[in-house]
């Protein structure tokens, strides 16, 4: 089972204490063969562009395994954005396709709402994780 | 090994996999001939754009997955309190409708 992280989940990846609930997660993951995936879209979202202050992010990056967003999935992500009735941002909604399009995987964010509403527009019965 | 340790050298070689464009070089394997009958059936049905795709596909994702395992245990090695029980992990499991084989829950 992948891990796929949004801008909070990959926040809490790269603090120095992260979260008990990540960790167990991310144990899961390790035990079944996944991966922390990375939709490349997130990054706009969690960095600044000051190596300083991105430094932390950066070396999670680089543990990450990155998903770039293809045409296909930016268009599941328009689809799923305009089925739920929440104002969902084009990053969660690219996270959420980002889910969907992989085998076994579950999403760690720290704002689960908007991602469980677009999951379930989805019919993915995928999980959601909340840190 | 890399004086940085496995996971700084195996991060920096999927980096540069991931942001350079590589050459890529002929390396020999022996596969199991069924699996291999089945790279080839999906290669000829246009599923897979060749076998050494499929390959690198799949050794790209066990190689993150072993890149997960390593960034958790040096994690562990500096914080040794951060490491979740057997029974949180099982029970992140069951959150997650994941079945663990074995001892899986019981982490390192």
């Amino acid at each position: 089972m992948d891990a796929v992280l949004d801008s909070g989940g990959l926040t809490a990846f790269a603090a120095r204490r992260p979260p008990a609930q990540l960790l167990a997660t991310l144990e899961v993951a390790a035990a079944t063969g996944g991966a922390v995936v990375l939709p490349t879209v997130v990054i706009a979202e969690a960095t600044t562009g000051r190596p300083r202050e991105d430094a932390a992010v950066n070396h999670r990056l680089a543990r990450s395994l990155l998903d770039d967003c293809t045409v296909e999935r930016a268009r599941v992500a328009a689809r799923l954005r305009f089925a739920v009735d929440v104002a969902a941002s084009v990053v969660d909604a690219v996270v959420a396709a980002t889910v969907t399009a992989r085998t076994e995987a579950a999403v760690v964010t720290s704002d689960p709402d908007d991602l469980r509403s677009l999951l379930s527009a989805a019919a993915s019965g995928r999980r959601v994780v909340e840190v | 090994m890399s004086p940085a340790g496995p996971a700084e050298a195996l991060a920096e070689a999927l980096r540069r996999l991931a942001e350079e464009q590589t050459r890529t070089r002929p390396v020999s394997v022996s596969l199991p001939s069924p699996l291999a009958d089945a790279l080839q059936a999906l290669t000829d049905a246009g599923v897979v754009a060749s076998t050494s795709a499929a390959v690198t596909e799949a050794l790209t994702h066990w190689a993150y997955n072993r890149l997960l395992r390593l960034t958790l245990d040096e994690l562990y090695a500096d914080e040794p309190h951060l490491q979740p029980s057997p029974e949180a992990v099982r029970a992140a499991a069951d959150h997650l409708g994941v079945r663990l084989s074995g001892t899986a829950g019981e982490v390192a």
